[in-house]
């Protein structure tokens, strides 16, 4: 990976520098902070450190060790490429040198354990003066806890995953393989025993400094020769637990670099003792190398199962001869598969493989220059041997969604998941799985006409007939689109013209629904579910002009990661790619013969590979085309060692909160520990999980959690123009092992500055701070800001002018004033690390420049504006919902995400948080549930000799397991050549949904009312464009087809939101997330936020009525929005998203009031209610349960408000009708009024 | 004939414009707009109005060009989150090619006025 070597990391020069600074910091830096902090008996640990000048050479030795001792021994080049490349650059100070000596003049080194300073939530085990035993007994207490919440997480996050890490097995590996994590490791070990004579007794503060020097420096012998020889052992280990461990890859590929880290932490340690103690202790590191190469050489046994469906496969067997060749298609039998079979893979379990194939690691196969220069370069893509006649190593589980199973099934050795109660599968008779023999692809078969029924069906009985030819579906192709809008049953209706100017109540009761696209049936089925992959045009023009002459954009809108409740997982030492293109064999490929498949995208014929050719799920050998990949269009890879530049980083999540007055006012604090303290055991990672904090006003202080401190340590940096980490190793520590320590701190922080006076804010340093401290591993930031920052790098000015909110004429500001927090991102972004920004502010904060943070490495963004803890509780409320969404979803880290399409089509432009890495290849430093991208499309060659077209988003990841996974979706979709078929296939949601990125885009580039203009010209180039082709020439009335009849109206709702509105007073922040929010949001939220539904609810009945769990929920009609629906009698939900309002008319039945709401009438109804009470009537549970419902259906937990006519909540309720006129902007009538003006100009 | 300033000034011209040749290819843009400019001011110079008029439309864009580019703190004309639109892309790569037509072209109208000064003065 060329990013983290691409930028070289000074941190060895920086922290040469260190001496020098602190030095001369000390003077200025000791007022201004420390009053506060200080009264405790807290004491300065002024040391200088002996060892800080030797610094360099530390450096320069595990440098010198890295080039060399990779390169002996690991096995895979990768690795050791990776480990130059990667770790001599960022290898963080030893820790030791800096855990005990400690910090310089600058920084205040004081314990949490004074009471002054932490106030009484804090259980400080010591006084004053307490002596070593008692210290002793605090870390007993501690260390009893720290293990017990390690399973947790496995169960709790499986339902993804349903992760083949077994915790027992793996986590002894991974904890003392994992290169960053092993020193923590091996000093955790130490740790127990070192710190009891070592560490910080609270020394009475007015002497210090004799007593904790020496108490220091004994310590740090002690310490250091502890160190080593756990250090040591570790990698004695080695071996042992390598053999134990069947994982393959894994396993050596892991082992190396803690291998080598841990030879490095020996000469660090070696080094830094030497400097500071000098302890004699040469012999250590030379000794533990040479176990570290023997054990490399003895890992790489790879058990690879293999799965079978078991019993319960869907019963959707089928004789296979049901396969129907054409009698329509010309003289050949079109080849092409039909693959139907839907994600039916809930009931597989692993069937344990007979043999283990070992990759042999020089394969003909495929020079594996794979996705993007993340995976290494080599050849090790490994087909199994030929030895054995079944190629096996394969597995497919099921997609997760039953945690509880998985976990239950999880045996002990294996690594691949699910591994279920295998013996039976062994004999289980398999269930054919899917329907024999193929037919045709439907895109080149005439009989797609005919809504995908077979009519004929003479047997298949192998691939001998097949010879597909392309050349053969061009001639086809015309005859398929000149047919298919006479016989599809979709497409008439979707081009019935519709009067637009006389038809009122276009809105459909029922939500919109995606389209489908045209195709055969069968093809349908397999198709990529609309929720993840969506096409504005589910009929893709055969050339630009066309495009250009339905003047509507063309483009992509993905959810990629999605929450999935079905998910075929595949193991396989092989993933079967075209060898040209690299796409991932998909559900729309077609064999040529048995032994040979043509991509769908670049049309090269590949083999299929000898593995390949076995079935798992039928355990039947020379059906490629019913394995899973070929049977779904949604599928996850378990990636092999190929996929990666480096070991799959631990989860790693960084808190960075702001405490500066402004912040403890607004009392977020509190809920962010809370939510913190609740979910700890639910964040999602491994034994490896790392945490850290970092709180900032003026200073930015760290905290020092290392495993075996009473209590946890605040490190005060006050020189925050060359901000640098205190002591580096022990700033993130590993969740399970300082689980304490963190509860402690997350218990004592919202109480620490209560008291503070700090109006300042220095982001930008603590940002810096942050990137360094995560640059060595990757993971995730969270920045909680409340104000504009004001020191230090970044700092940003006020740019909002309050007068101008409301202007119509020139919105300014929507873009960056600096770059700084954008060149953060792209580092931040090319460590692997995303940052995450939560605002909660109540003045101007100029989210213009901070949201570029998260913009560009990936992260999310979340605003609350006027947050207060108590004046506002239903910001509360959202952030404590939120948090807890955002602290427990799935995240992936290190991600790449390419997307491929059909020959002839390219893409234009990406919208979302990302960095474009290359033209098709995105870097996502953390990717999550949450993240919805867009992509705008061209078409470069003309598409007339296809008549199929397929994208293919692939992306690699690595879960908070530490596995490396590819999530791959394949949409495909029909060409056309005339235009009629083209607005027939309009998808208007999605087309929205990329137009108001365009305009997101257009606003910032150029100006927010070209951006209006260039929505409202999109509306009326399209609908004029269709009137040059309708039929009907009424010159005065608005014809649109019905596939595109919402345009309009949704085009409308978008020039009234706030991203876009004039006239409206807006905030800048309040514009400016909005705007962000159409980036970033996925199509189902981002339509709700346009335009929202709106319900009528004071009269729910059961009548169409679905079942949720159990649970009725009620279906009312959508109403349209505008306030003439909303009747005084009535009342009336609306779902904006992230917000629901109820809305209660004036004489709303005392009924409804009373069952509902719990109150007598509408007068006591109180002007701000957030919550509906639980009562036990028919209608309360009827209305609950389609609120619930609503919910359940978004990650982000919405607010209730219950606005009432004269409530404050009233004029956000109104802005939302968007059919309405407004002072500011059109009825949904004046602007159709005005389009047909503009159209007939 | 005499070895002139406005000679020298050609001769220059002559050499940098080769260098500009493939600062347009590879988007050098600081070395290409600042090498671009000096010769210009030598033109100015040496009076050789001629010269100097074809080059200002150029030496202008340029001048707009960096004035008008994307909030940055260092120096530089492209910014890494955008410069993969295929938009941008494809107007930074149009405009590669311009520029290289121009001073392919300006480079034989160097040579000619080169010798032209010299064989005229």
């Amino acid at each position: 990976m060329s990013a983290p070597a691409g930028a070289p990391h000074p941190h060895a020069a920086a922290s040469a520098r260190i001496p020098p600074r602190l030095g001369a910091a000390a003077a200025p830096a000791g007022p201004s902070p420390a009053p506060h902090y200080q009264n405790g008996p807290a004491q300065n640990q002024m040391q200088f450190p002996p060892g800080y000048g030797l610094h360099p050479q530390s450096y320069a030795v595990p440098s010198g060790l890295y080039s060399q001792g990779p390169g002996k021994t690991a096995p895979l080049p990768l690795e050791s490429q990776y480990g130059t490349d990667y770790y001599s650059g960022h290898y963080p100070v030893p820790t030791q040198n800096v855990v005990t000596l400690a910090t310089g003049p600058g920084t205040m080194n004081m314990q949490l354990g004074s009471q002054q300073v932490y106030g009484r939530g804090l259980p400080a085990p010591h006084t004053v003066g307490s002596t070593p035993g008692s210290f002793q007994g605090g870390i007993a207490s501690s260390a009893s806890h720290v293990h017990t919440g390690i399973p947790q997480p496995y169960s709790s996050f499986g339902n993804h995953y349903n992760s083949p890490v077994v915790p027992s097995a793996n986590s002894s590996i991974a904890s003392q393989g994992f290169p960053l994590t092993s020193s923590h490791y091996a000093m955790s070990t130490a740790l127990g025993a070192v710190y009891p004579n070592v560490s910080y007794p609270s020394v009475p503060a007015g002497d210090p400094y004799g007593q904790v020097f020496t108490s220091q420096s004994t310590s740090v012998i002690t310490q250091f020769k502890e160190n080593s020889f756990p250090g040591q052992n570790t990698a004695v280990n080695h071996p042992q637990q390598q053999q134990q461990s069947p994982m393959g890859y894994k396993t050596s590929s892991w082992a190396t670099p803690g291998l080598q880290s841990t030879q490095d932490n020996l000469s660090q340690n070696h080094i830094g003792s030497l400097a500071a103690v000098g302890n004699p202790s040469n012999a250590v590191a030379d000794s533990s190398s040479s176990p570290g190469k023997q054990s490399i050489q003895l890992s790489k046994p790879s058990p690879a199962p293999s799965t079978v469906s078991s019993g319960s496969v869907s019963a959707r067997t089928q004789p296979s001869a049901d396969q129907s060749t054409d009698p329509v298609a010309s003289g050949t039998q079109p080849p092409d598969l039909l693959l139907q079979e839907g994600m039916q893979y809930d009931d597989y379990v692993n069937n344990p493989a007979s043999s283990a194939p070992t990759p042999s690691s020089s394969t003909s196969d495929d020079e594996e220059e794979e996705e993007e220069d993340e995976e290494a370069a080599i050849d090790s893509s490994s087909t199994t041997s030929s030895a054995s006649p079944v190629p096996n190593s394969f597995d497919v589980l099921e997609g997760g969604s039953y945690p509880g199973e998985t976990l239950d099934a999880l045996s002990s050795s294996t690594s691949s998941p699910a591994p279920a109660p295998s013996i039976p599968q062994a004999t289980k008779p398999t269930k054919p799985f899917g329907y024999g023999y193929p037919t045709l692809q439907p895109g080149y078969q005439n009989v797609a006409l005919s809504s995908g029924a077979q009519p004929s069906n003479p047997t298949y009985s192998g691939f001998q007939q097949y010879a597909q030819q392309y050349p053969g579906m061009h001639q086809l192709s015309s005859s398929l689109s000149g047919l298919s809008l006479q016989h599809s049953s979709q497409q008439p209706e979707s081009l019935r013209p519709v009067n637009l100017t006389q038809d009122r109540n276009i809105l459909p009761g029922t939500p919109v629904q995606a389209p489908v696209p045209n195709l055969n049936s069968d093809l349908k089925k397999l198709n990529c579910n609309p929720d993840s992959f969506r096409c504005t045009l589910t009929n893709i023009p055969q050339t630009q002009a066309l495009l250009n002459k339905a003047k509507l954009p063309l483009g992509l809108l993905l959810h990629p990661f999605r929450d999935l409740t079905q998910l075929p997982v595949i193991t396989s030492s092989t993933i079967v790619r075209c060898r040209s293109c690299r796409t991932y064999i998909n559900p729309f490929v077609s064999f040529i013969d048995q032994r040979r498949w043509k991509c769908n995208l670049c049309y090269r014929v590949n083999d299929v590979p000898e593995e390949f050719m076995y079935n798992p799920l039928t355990r039947s050998y020379g059906e490629p085309h019913k394995r899973p990949e070929v049977q779904n269009s949604t599928v996850e890879f378990i990636a092999s060692s190929d996929y990666m530049l480096r070991p799959p980083q631990p989860a790693v999540y960084l808190f960075v909160l702001d405490v500066s007055h402004n912040a403890v006012e607004a009392g977020y604090l509190t809920i962010v520990c809370q939510s913190l303290l609740e979910n700890l055991d639910k964040l999602p990672g491994d034994s490896r999980t790392r945490i850290g904090f970092i709180t900032f006003d003026s200073t930015v202080h760290f905290y020092n959690l290392q495993e075996g401190l009473s209590q946890p340590q605040m490190l005060i940096v006050s020189d925050i123009d060359d901000i640098f980490l205190p002591t580096p190793d022990s700033l993130l520590v590993n969740l399970h092992e300082s689980k304490e320590l963190i509860k402690d701190l997350l218990n004592a922080l919202p109480n620490m500055f209560t008291y503070t006076r700090e109006t300042h804010s220095a982001l930008g340093p603590a940002l810096q701070a942050a990137f360094k401290l995560m640059s060595p591993t990757g993971g995730r930031v969270s920045v909680f800001q409340t104000q504009l920052p004001s020191l230090g790098a970044g700092l940003l000015q006020s740019r909002e002018d309050p007068n101008q909110r409301s202007s119509t004429k020139v919105v300014q500001h929507l873009g960056p004033a600096t770059d700084f927090y954008k060149k953060l991102a792209l580092d931040c972004s090319g460590q692997q690390t995303a940052v995450d920004l939560f605002l909660l502010s109540s003045q101007y904060s100029d989210l213009a420049s901070l949201a570029c943070m998260s913009k560009y490495s990936a992260g999310c963004i979340y605003y609350y504006p006027s947050f207060h803890h108590t004046h506002n509780p239903s910001q509360a409320e959202k952030l404590q919902k939120d948090l807890k969404r955002y602290l427990t979803r799935k995240i992936g880290f290190e991600a790449v995400m390419r997307i491929r399409c059909t020959k002839g089509l390219s893409i234009h432009t990406f919208h979302g948080n990302f960095f474009v890495r290359s033209t098709d290849l995105l870097s996502l430093a953390n990717i999550n549930p949450d993240a919805g991208f867009a992509v705008q499309m061209s078409i470069e060659e003309n598409l007339t000799d296809t008549s199929l077209v397929c994208f293919q988003t692939a992306l690699l990841y690595t879960s908070s397991k530490g596995e490396r996974r590819i999530r791959v979706h394949t949409l495909c979709l029909p060409v056309v050549s005339s235009l009629a078929d083209v607005y027939a296939g309009v998808d208007v949601q999605a087309a929205v949904c990329l137009l108001a990125n365009m305009a997101v885009d257009r606003s910032i580039s150029s100006s927010l009312s070209d951006a209006r203009d260039a929505l409202v010209n999109a509306v009326v180039d399209s609908i004029s464009a269709y009137g040059t082709i309708s039929s009907t020439s009424q010159q005065s009335a608005l014809i649109a087809p019905t596939s595109l009849k919402l345009f309009p109206l949704y085009v409308l709702a978008l020039l009234k939101q706030k991203a876009f509105r004039t006239g409206t007073s807006t905030r800048l922040d309040d514009r400016v997330f909005a705007m962000c929010q159409m980036k970033w949001q996925p199509l189902v939220h981002l339509m709700k936020i346009i335009h929202p539904n709106l319900y009528r609810i004071d009269k729910l009945t059961d009548e169409g009525a679905i079942h949720v769990n159990d649970r009725i929920v009620p279906q009312p009609p959508l109403q349209k929005l505008s306030a003439e629906k909303l009747t005084r009698e009535g009342a009336f939900l609306m779902d904006a998203g992230s917000i629901i309002y109820i809305w209660i008319g004036k004489n709303c039945d005392d009924n409804f009031i009373k069952d509902v709401l719990g109150y007598p009438n509408y007068a006591s109804v109180p002007q701000k209610l957030t919550h509906l009470p639980e009562l036990d009537t028919l209608s309360s549970e009827r209305t609950r349960s389609f609120l619930s419902w609503l919910r359940d259906n978004r990650p982000l937990s919405p607010v209730l408000h219950v606005v009432k006519d004269e409530s404050p909540g009233k004029t956000d309720f109104f802005q939302h009708l968007v059919e309405d006129r407004t002072e500011a902007a059109f009825s949904y009538y004046e602007f159709l009024l005005h389009v047909q003006q503009q159209i007939c100009k | 004939m005499a070895f002139t300033f406005a000679a020298f000034c050609y001769m220059l011209a002559l050499l940098l414009t080769a260098a500009l040749i493939f600062f347009a290819i590879w988007h050098l843009v600081l070395p290409e707009y600042l090498i671009h400019a000096f010769f210009c001011v030598m033109f100015l110079c040496a009076a050789e109005w001629l010269t100097l008029g074809l080059n200002m439309p150029l030496l202008a864009y340029h001048i707009w060009r960096y004035m008008s580019r994307p909030v940055m703190s260092g120096p530089g004309l492209y910014d890494p989150t955008t410069i993969m639109n295929a938009d941008i892309l494809a107007y930074c790569q149009k405009e590669g090619w311009c520029k290289l037509a121009f001073y392919l072209l300006s480079f034989f109208y160097y040579l000619y006025g080169m010798i032209y000064v010299l064989v005229s003065s």
